[in-house]
């Protein structure tokens, strides 16, 4: 028997190291690796998906060899007529077909990528994809636009936002060190991990308050210790009205932390009367009113004795506009930043909040006052011997909350409840993990450097005259429509890649056509199940000329391809890859940063292949192998080597995660060791200390003396006002919607409106959907274990329902019923549960499949089908919310 | 650094040329070199290639008979001419290291890149217009280039200040073209003020880089933004790599006793360029470095220095 590490990434928490139990050659067991305790957030514990590994890799639907289609025709009904081929035979095939886009060149007439590539959930692709990043610069411009799930999926708002606003593609209470965390929706007992689950349990130990808001009872509303069942998409309304009781019913002089007001935000920034900020004739740098020497002085003037935050004053500036254009202004009455947020927030009262989120005024109060007690402004500690501000209480975010409408709206709720208790990226606070915009993913102190106005230097793609559109482009448009986003990073794939799926469907007015992609590539993803209108999509992709699907059993995208090429599984292939630091996608708070290994743990069952021999194999019938050698050698893989590859020789698997394996330690040790894939083999992982302050951005925004860019938005409107300029100019109207969601200070409203209006009369219910701790980031569906054990959990495929809903509706529990929205009728059985408000169906996700070995038998209805890809839905950033407006009855 | 305006021969075979650049002044000096074929050194600026054209014309050199323009770099100051200049230079190749030739054929990241430090004054800087592929020839360190008459041009990979930078050496006069892998350093402002880009300054590479160079047997250093260096060219270098760890060195005590960027760039305006270079505070300054150095270089180099030592954990 050997015990052989590796790790499992089959989620948004991994990489987590784990042991692989072989006799005989056969791996019999998962085990936690008990080495990697000391540097895991988790002691190295593993969430029970990982022991599905097993089952993947001997999966008996597995594809056993490549296939190519030989029906021409795709729908449903046709059969692929699949042929076995050889493995020389499928690459010579897409080798045949990227080359003729090389030969006719990368872009297509619309100057849109000819080759696309999608990947799927959670970036856990990365984990897997072996040396892809290093085809993309050998092969040159791809489109990573034509989503797979992004936008709706994902928690699309905060990645966007929270980038700009403070560096985070995903902002978590601290939970190492919070007192109180309110909890927007996100299930994060069925979705955290290992690591997430030990912090959570920890903090409970510690006695910890979180209070779970949402319209049904989650796996996390069963650990929290007080449920409020909100109406569907009216959260924002919640936190606007928290805000209004901490700055208008409490004495916020003496509540909030107006040190870090002053100096650590924008607050005191005087704004003229076309709403940008009031600056210095000269030098153009805003200005702020010192009330002790009576005058405006630029914002970071050494002689300022005080900042005010309040009042209206006569100063003399400029603003900077749309394009550059400067107003002067003489003595004109200004006010600060501060003073017009108090005047904003005035009308959100918990009154007017109860009214649209169906919450107790009285509710809303008692959470804003116990979420300013807790942030315990003035209290210290000392982390890594610095001592910074601690703040113990943190609000969180779910997935539906922040995409599509209203989710701009809550992000900068969030966070304004932040700054104003000095919450933000501190001990105990709402914190950042990673930054994926604005890389490097493990370290976000790294991707902070000063820009204009003492804040943090941003990325948009840019919007001014003759900058706009700048190129290059993508089906989602990225640097058209959605500039917030910028061109670094996940920038494509955070894109709003529904607006790649509704232009393939429909070009809109005066716009490029958009064309499918000449050869499309899908790994580790099924849009066809993820992506919400899920009948558009598969029309759309009934398109595509030429589809490669690589994958490990038969699911539904993979039905449409032309070609499938079977990747080693997870136990079988190779790759070196990063983990700890903050390159976890959640609040698993690691202590260390370094490297660990995937190897192959037995002897591939199948023919199948690395992932990177096959690209490797690509290159070279491209001819583009010393691009390739040489990204590899620049770091593309990780670390940039020592010993480089020659340009022109092809490298095995082995080779070249052999020289990561060296690149990587030497890196991390700072050139004093050297580590080969032997090694790695052997030990599994490599780490170095990750210190525990650069958790927070708060050390190193002092270090800089930058501010955070809240709570007014000035870039954000000029950006939205010079972007209307430049559609307008181009008689581009459908985009008028999402270019108001540019505000510098944001409106709320009844977001839940948008829905109800869309879907119209006769859908009186809302359909939502909840992550399940067995199938949480989908990567488990043709799994057979999961597929036994959700056999096991009681009514696990229900469509959950109020039981006076269905009583009004003569459903009992188990029957089957039909949810009908817009025409579209999908089929469950009812589980009646009081845990659910009444005006809500509960959908899990996310299944519906007809082709994907084991989940196709599980007949859950997929919310996905009742969801519509329509620009009434999508908002600024190209997302939308996964929820419905549906009438459900028995069938 | 204050170099005045004007072409100057600094030997048989080379001749300096600074000619006004964007703000009136020359900010970056290209160098014009003579054997039977004739190169020219940094391309500078798009918006002052008529001045430099004038500058050739003015030594007796054709601009259409340029065999080779050399870049160290990819930034806009070396740079963003080369497109327009290849118009009045038909014969001419652009000498440059592979990743700096990407960008040359696609300028649009040089332009985003610069603006990331200089903000909306890139416009000042003129159009950066893209370089045919056909007129690129790669390098990536020890070619040599025969300009016949014994005069022949080396390539010295020196990465560090930017990780695509190259040197460029003369053997026949012993002339070296450091680009900004040496510090600043004129009889003006005798200081050395390592030239840090956006980004975290890449200490150990420039350090590395400039052990190379002191094994150069050198007459002459020209730098491009100020000028000859009034040193001898072997203590210049070596100087430069004890200064590079002083400023680490000081910036990094500042940081450990709590101060932070602004307190930081003051010390260096005030004591560490000003004082330091014999003037009693910045205001006192020569007007030039005072007006184009001054907002800029000091802050390059803060935020470098503090970037290499906040970045690393
Ligand atoms: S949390 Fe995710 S990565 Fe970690 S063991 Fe579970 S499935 Fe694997």
């Amino acid at each position: 028997m050997k015990k052989i590490p590796t790790y499992c990434f089959m989620c948004a928490n991994g990489p987590d190291p784990l042991n692989v139990v072989v006799e005989d050659g056969v791996a019999v067991g998962i085990e936690p690796n008990s080495d990697v305790a000391p540097y895991h957030p988790g002691e190295g514990k593993l969430c029970p998906k990982a022991y599905g590994l097993i089952h993947k890799l001997y999966n008996p639907f597995r594809i056993k060899s490549p296939l190519v289609r030989t029906n021409p025709r795709k729908g449903w009904d046709e059969d692929p007529k699949w042929k076995e081929i050889s493995w020389d035979e499928a690459l010579d095939l897409l080798a045949e077909k990227l080359s003729e886009i090389r030969k006719k060149g990368n872009l297509d007439q619309q100057g849109r990528p000819r080759l696309a590539v999608t990947t799927g959930s959670g970036g856990t692709p990365e984990g897997h994809w072996g040396s892809f990043p290093a085809f993309i610069v050998a092969f040159g411009l791809l489109d990573l636009t034509v989503g797979g799930g992004q936008g709706i999926k994902c928690y699309h708002c905060e990645h966007v936002y929270s980038e700009i606003w403070h560096r985070s593609f995903i902002a978590a209470p601290d939970t190492p060190n919070t007192k109180f965390v309110m909890g927007f929706g996100p299930n994060v007992a069925a979705s955290r991990g290992a690591a997430g689950n030990r912090r959570h349990a920890e903090a409970r130990v510690r006695g910890y308050k979180r209070i779970q808001i949402e319209p049904h009872i989650s796996a996390t509303v069963a650990v929290s210790d007080e449920w409020i069942p909100i109406k569907p998409k009216t959260d924002a309304a919640f936190l606007y009205a928290m805000i209004h009781v901490v700055l208008h019913e409490m004495d916020w002089h003496g509540v909030c932390d107006i040190d870090f007001l002053k100096k650590m935000t924008n607050s005191p920034y005087l704004v003229g009367p076309n709403g940008y900020f009031l600056r210095d004739s000269e030098t153009k740098a805003p200005l702020i009113y010192d009330p002790v020497d009576n005058q405006a002085k630029v914002f970071n003037d050494r002689t300022i004795k005080d900042f005010a935050l309040e009042g209206e004053f006569e100063c003399t500036g400029v603003e900077i506009g749309p394009d550059n254009e400067e107003q002067r202004h003489e003595d004109v009455k200004v006010k600060p930043v501060f003073q017009l947020l108090l005047e904003h927030t005035k009308k959100y009262t918990p009154e007017w909040a109860s009214e649209i989120c169906d919450v107790p005024a009285e509710t809303i109060r008692k959470c804003a006052r116990e979420f300013v007690e807790n942030s315990t402004v003035g209290a210290t500690i000392e982390i890594d011997g610095e001592i910074l501000p601690l703040r113990q209480a943190a609000i969180e975010l779910g997935k539906t909350v922040n995409n599509g409408w209203g989710g701009f709206q809550v992000c900068w709720a969030r966070t304004i409840l932040a700054i104003l208790t000095g919450s933000l990226e501190v001990p105990g606070g709402t914190v950042g993990i990673g930054a994926r915009l604005n890389p490097p993913a493990h370290d976000k102190w790294q991707s902070i450097m000063p820009g204009p106005d003492g804040f943090m230097l941003q990325h948009y793609n840019p919007t001014e005259k003759g900058r706009w559109p700048s190129p290059p482009h993508f089906r989602s448009a990225l640097t058209e429509l959605t500039p917030l986003t910028g061109m670094r990073g996940w920038a494509q794939a955070i894109s709003g890649t529904t607006l790649s799926w509704i232009f393939m469907d429909k070009t809109p007015e005066n716009w490029p056509e958009v064309k499918p992609p000449d050869v499309w590539i899908v790994y580790r993803t099924n849009p066809l199940i993820s992506f919400p209108d899920r009948e558009l999509v598969t029309e759309v992709t009934k398109k595509f000329p030429f589809i490669v699907s690589i994958g490990y059993t038969m699911d539904e995208t993979t039905w449409f391809a032309d070609l499938v090429l079977p990747d080693h599984t997870d136990l079988e292939g190779l790759q070196l890859f990063r983990l700890g630091g903050l390159t976890h996608t959640f609040e698993a708070f690691w202590e260390h940063y370094g490297f660990a290994l995937k190897q192959p743990v037995v002897k591939p069952p199948y023919n199948t292949k690395d992932m990177t021999d096959i690209w490797t194999e690509l290159v070279d019938r491209l001819g583009i192998l010393d691009r390739y050698n040489g990204a590899i050698n620049r770091g593309l893989l990780g670390a940039p080597l020592k010993d480089r590859l020659e340009p022109d020789r092809k490298y095995t698997s082995e080779e070249i995660w052999d020289h990561v394996c060296k690149g990587a330690t030497r890196v991390l040790s700072g050139g004093s060791e050297e580590r080969d894939l032997e090694w790695f083999k052997e030990h599994g992982f490599y780490f170095v200390k990750f210190p525990k302050k650069r958790h927070y951005l708060h050390p190193i925004m002092v270090k800089w003396d930058l501010r955070y860019e809240l709570p007014y938005q000035e870039g954000i409107k000029r950006v939205g006002e010079e972007l209307e300029r430049r559609l307008h100019e181009k008689n581009i109207h459908w985009w008028d919607k999402q270019l108001e969601e540019y505000p510098a200070l944001p409106e709320c409203e009844d977001f839940s409106k948008i829905w109800e209006e869309f879907y119209g009369p006769g859908h009186d219910l809302w359909a939502i959907s909840t992550k399940s701790a067995l199938y949480a980031h989908g990567a488990n569906v043709a799994n057979p274990l999961y597929s036994e054990l959700s056999k096991r959990v009681p009514n696990f495929p229900g469509v959950k329902i109020h039981p006076k809903t269905a009583e009004e509706r003569g459903i009992k529990d188990g029957n089957v019923v039909i949810v009908e929205a817009k025409g579209v009728k999908v089929e469950g059985v009812s589980m009646l549960c009081e845990g659910v408000r009444p005006d809500c169906v509960v959908f899990a996700a996310q299944f519906g499949h007809r082709v994907t070995p084991f989940a196709k038998d599980l007949k859950i209805p997929n919310i996905n089908d009742l969801t519509f890809l329509d620009l009434k839905l999508v908002d600024a950033i190209g997302g939308v919310a996964e929820i419905a407006r549906v009438s459900v009855k028995p069938r | 650094m204050v170099m005045e305006e004007g072409v100057k021969q600094i030997n048989e075979q080379v001749y300096m040329m600074a000619v006004p650049q964007a703000y009136g002044h020359p900010i970056t000096a290209s160098y014009l070199v003579k054997g039977e074929k004739t190169a020219l050194i940094e391309a500078a600026f798009g918006a002052s290639v008529p001045n430099l054209l004038k500058a050739i014309e003015g030594v007796g050199v054709e601009p259409a008979d340029i065999e080779y323009v050399f870049t160290t770099h990819s930034h806009l100051s070396h740079a963003s001419a080369l497109g327009a200049l290849l118009k009045s230079c038909p014969r001419a190749k652009v000498v440059a290291h592979s990743a700096t030739s990407k960008l040359l054929m696609k300028p649009a990241k040089i332009m985003k890149g610069a603006g990331n430090v200089l903000g909306d004054a890139v416009k000042l800087f003129g159009p950066v217009e893209p370089v045919p592929k056909d007129k690129i020839s790669m390098v990536s360190g020890g070619e040599a280039f025969d300009l016949g008459n014994g005069v022949g041009l080396e390539i010295i990979r020196t990465p560090g200040h930017a990780p695509d930078h190259v040197a460029i050496y003369e053997k026949l006069t012993r002339t070296l073209f450091p680009g900004d892998g040496v510090c600043m350093y004129s009889s003006e402002i005798p200081v050395l003020i390592p030239i840090c880009w956006w980004g975290a300054y890449d200490v150990e590479g420039v350090k590395k880089s400039l052990g190379r160079l002191t094994k150069l047997n050198l007459n002459h250093v020209c730098t491009p933004h100020a000028g000859v260096v009034p040193l001898d060219p072997k203590e210049f270098l070596n100087k430069c790599m004890e200064s590079i760890d002083k400023w680490r060195d000081e910036i990094n005590a500042m940081l450990e006793r709590g101060q932070t960027y602004s307190g930081i760039l003051r010390t260096c305006e005030e004591e560490m360029i000003a004082r330091r270079a014999g003037y009693s505070s910045p205001d006192e300054l020569p007007e030039y470095f005072r007006k184009y150095w001054l907002p800029i270089l000091p802050k390059l180099v803060v935020q470098g220095f503090m970037a290499h030592i906040l970045w690393k954990f």
